[in-house]
């Protein structure tokens, strides 16, 4: 009794026609008719037809609700038609009558055809800035869904560094060479409940990102080694609660400064500082729990602050608020508290907060610029204990925080083919604890620099502004163009003598980077001007 | 021949739609001993407790957006496996993407919606031998959507349902969402039949005027609205 009732083929949509005529009560007497009776009666019939469309015209034009209802009763006319060619092949006749009420009612409006069920899914986000804009994968399957990125750059630095050496940015290492910036190879993982990410941390990153942590320093097992390949390693598990709950452990994406990791997601190559200067990662636990599908509540349990491991005695923890109430605004707010992030200072913890926003405020999809769109982020915080205080510091413990704040606007054009972005920020972080440490004779966040301290009292005010260009052919990759000036109260950028001693035929890192090398001192400079031309490609 | 196919078909939907507007409803005129065939088909496609309604096939996220959103990896069951939402599906596949090979098309989808538990519906059942769904035993109101794309879904039909129960309401205007309280899955040759069964318990009159039926199958997202008015037989209101 299940057999289909779907039969297709013009043959049985022509018996479909036939059998829907024959039907009809008043066809029924043209069975016995001549051919020109029946033709006779069909012009009848069509003239019939076209006094009630006529009627349905006049009624529209009389009752705006009921031209809505009519035109609806017209579409299931229509596909009634479809019906009795379905039926016919059954050997039934299907009538098509339309209900009186439906040309009469008033029926509350029609709720829009989204899914309001999953996350996030009753709209499309991917306009936002750190949200790629892919809507397909290459590899895809029931286990596995692959994601592979490449991003290259060239960078031009107005300064020319003798050394070719980039600081105070994780987004570029080298200038005038063309770098392999970042290779991830790896992807989503699921089956059942079950859910993991893998994705390698090869080329440049492998080296910049890890040297700004120096939690490995505490204990043994060099954990930077470990994990340097690895830009997002966790697994986790997925529970029907609500609109989803998920706990996670590993190293996973932090979203504090609202820039993705990944240059191909975002608006700009170079981000500002509150992004830059913010963690890329976390290490821990976290939760994931959806109480509707625009709301995302998640805490974490993390060893620190963009660490591998755990500096001090305490962990920290935080979370974030992630509301989409409607497709073209986003909030995102992000705390981060308790954590005891200072190597060799186990009393000073450290709290931030960082609140960013996208609004898409203006689309049309048929104009050649069909989209724009701006990103806000305001970020403060602070440390205290250990020597330092928040707020209205003294000499014994001086003032230590970071305010900054940035803001992206972005254009589309040409279908999604072009883009533009312009933006910028400014940061100020008095005691330097968040300030990205220039690779001074190979200076890391372990070692530090007496070229450029980063202690309590001391300052650090900057800002950057970026206009970039972005041609993106596919879905799948992006070639940028970008201009970027930084500039800082203090010296802090790369300058044309480089930030790398001389030595042997070029210039090389010299005895250890916590001393003063007699007779040399790094190049640096309040400001610097560069050209990003990158190629990005996310799979 | 397409073209003059496509004209014929066309006059004809307009020809049945004006000849049938002018046709007396047989439920409200005869006796059900005195419907014919063609009565009872009539009512089980377009009358106040079964309609035609055509579909939305919802976008599908891409694996950032579900991760974004707590998941990962398509979702799978009913309304998502063995569906093909490709416009033209000998059109190049990406690389190594897998698709359905034998998915069934899934744009413009038209599903049939069934008060299975009123009475002339089920007068009109019998009347044309239909057996389908199987009506369960309870004090249940049961709405049935006919012609859900799926193949292979051989489960248990309350467990292939319970995922579609919290993604369905009737609406009423001023009142709560009435929210079925077990929805089961069938599966047809090429399709899928979805039961959906609300407790009588939530009480259902002639004032509520219009009834709203929402409901996501998967990618499928469908609604439609009854006149509670005209879903009387015999005098008393039918569901």
């Amino acid at each position: 009794m299940y057999a289909s009732k779907r039969a297709g083929g013009r043959s049985v949509l022509i018996t479909g026609m036939v059998a829907a005529l024959l039907g009809l009560s008043i066809a029924a007497p043209l069975r016995a008719q001549s051919t020109a009776d029946v033709q006779n009666e069909l012009e009848t019939l069509k003239k019939r037809i076209e006094q009630l469309e006529e009627q349905l015209k006049a009624k529209a034009a009389a009752d705006a609700q009921a031209k809505v209802d009519a035109e609806k009763a017209a579409a299931d006319a229509k596909t009634s038609a479809a019906a009795a060619a379905q039926s016919a092949a059954e050997a039934k006749t299907v009538a098509t009558a339309v209900p009186p009420a439906a040309a009469a009612a008033a029926p509350p409006e029609a709720a829009p055809a989204v899914d309001n069920q999953t996350p996030y899914a009753f709209g499309d986000f991917t306009w936002m800035n750190a949200v790629p804009r892919n809507h397909d994968e290459v590899i895809d399957s029931k286990y596995f869904t692959g994601e592979f990125r490449v991003d290259t750059n060239y960078i031009y630095d107005y300064w020319h560094p003798i050394d070719h050496t980039l600081g105070g940015t994780t987004e570029g290492v080298r200038t005038g060479e063309v770098v392999v910036q970042q290779v991830n190879v790896g992807g989503d993982f699921h089956a059942g409940g079950m859910q993991m990410r893998f994705l390698t941390q090869l080329g440049a990153v492998a080296t910049a990102t890890p040297r700004n942590d120096d939690s490995y320093s505490q204990g043994q097992w060099n954990l930077q080694d470990a994990y340097r390949y690895m830009t997002e390693a966790y697994a986790g598990y997925h529970f029907d609660v609500a609109h989803g709950l998920n706990i996670q452990s590993g190293i996973f994406m932090s979203y504090i400064g609202l820039f993705s990791y990944y240059s191909f997601d975002n608006w700009a190559y170079q981000p500002s500082y509150v992004s830059s200067n913010t963690p890329w990662f976390f290490t821990g636990v976290r939760a994931q729990y959806f109480p509707t599908n625009k709301l995302k509540i998640e805490p974490w349990f993390i060893n620190g602050w963009q660490t591998y491991a755990k500096i001090n005695g305490r962990h920290g923890v935080g979370g974030q608020i992630l509301w989409r109430p409607t497709e073209n605004l986003d909030f995102v707010f992000n705390t981060y508290t308790l954590g005891r992030d200072t190597l060799g200072n186990p009393y000073r913890s450290r709290y931030h907060e960082d609140d960013s926003m996208e609004w898409k405020y203006w689309e049309n999809k048929d104009k050649l610029m069909h989209r724009m769109a701006f990103s806000l982020t305001i970020d403060f915080g602070c440390e205290s204990g250990g020597g330092v205080s928040c707020m209205n510091g003294n000499a014994n413990a001086p003032s230590q925080n970071f305010i900054g704040g940035m803001l992206y606007h972005r254009w589309w054009f040409d279908k999604d083919k072009f883009g533009a972005t312009i933006g910028g920020g400014v940061v100020s972080n008095p005691g330097r604890y968040l300030v990205l440490l220039p690779p001074i004779n190979g200076a890391t966040a372990t070692t530090g620099s007496p070229y450029f301290p980063e202690s309590p009292g001391l300052s650090f005010r900057a800002y950057d502004f970026q206009g970039t260009f972005d041609w993106m052919p596919s879905q799948f990759v992006t070639f940028r163009a970008e201009f970027t000036q930084r500039g800082a109260n203090v010296p802090y950028f790369t300058g044309p003598g480089g930030i790398t001693p001389p030595g042997g035929p070029g210039s090389i890192n010299t005895g250890d980077p916590t001393q003063i090398i007699p007779g040399w001192s790094p190049d640096l400079r309040k400001h610097e001007n560069r050209w990003i031309f990158a190629m990005m490609v996310k799979l | 021949m397409r073209m003059k196919l496509a004209a014929a078909v066309l006059v004809t939907a307009i020809f049945a739609f004006c000849a049938e507007s002018d046709a007396p409803a047989p439920w409200k005129d005869k006796p059900v001993a005195a419907w014919t065939a063609q009565d009872a088909t009539r009512l089980l496609t377009n009358s106040p407790w079964c309609r035609k309604v055509p579909t939305t096939l919802l976008r599908l996220q891409s694996e950032d957006e579900r991760r974004a959103g707590g998941n990962m990896g398509r979702p799978h069951g009913v309304g998502y496996d063995h569906i093909d939402d490709s416009p033209d599906p000998g059109a190049t596949q990406l690389f190594l993407k897998s698709r359905s090979k034998d998915g069934l098309g899934a744009l413009g989808t038209v599903v049939q919606l069934r008060w299975e538990t009123a009475l002339p519906v089920q007068a009109a059942e019998m009347k044309v031998s239909v057996t389908e769904p199987p009506t369960p035993d309870g004090d249940f109101f049961v709405l049935a959507v006919y012609g859900i794309p799926g193949r292979y879904f051989n489960g248990e039909p309350a467990t292939l349902g319970e995922p579609l129960k919290a993604l369905a309401a009737l609406k009423r205007e001023g009142k709560k969402d009435i929210r079925p309280i077990r929805v089961e899955v069938f599966q047809r040759e090429q399709d899928l039949v979805i039961a959906y069964l609300f407790a009588r318990s939530e009480e259902i009159t002639k004032n509520d005027k219009y009834l709203q039926f929402e409901a996501q199958i998967g990618r499928f997202f469908l609604q439609e609205v009854f006149d509670v008015t005209e879903m009387h037989f015999q005098g008393k209101l039918e569901m």
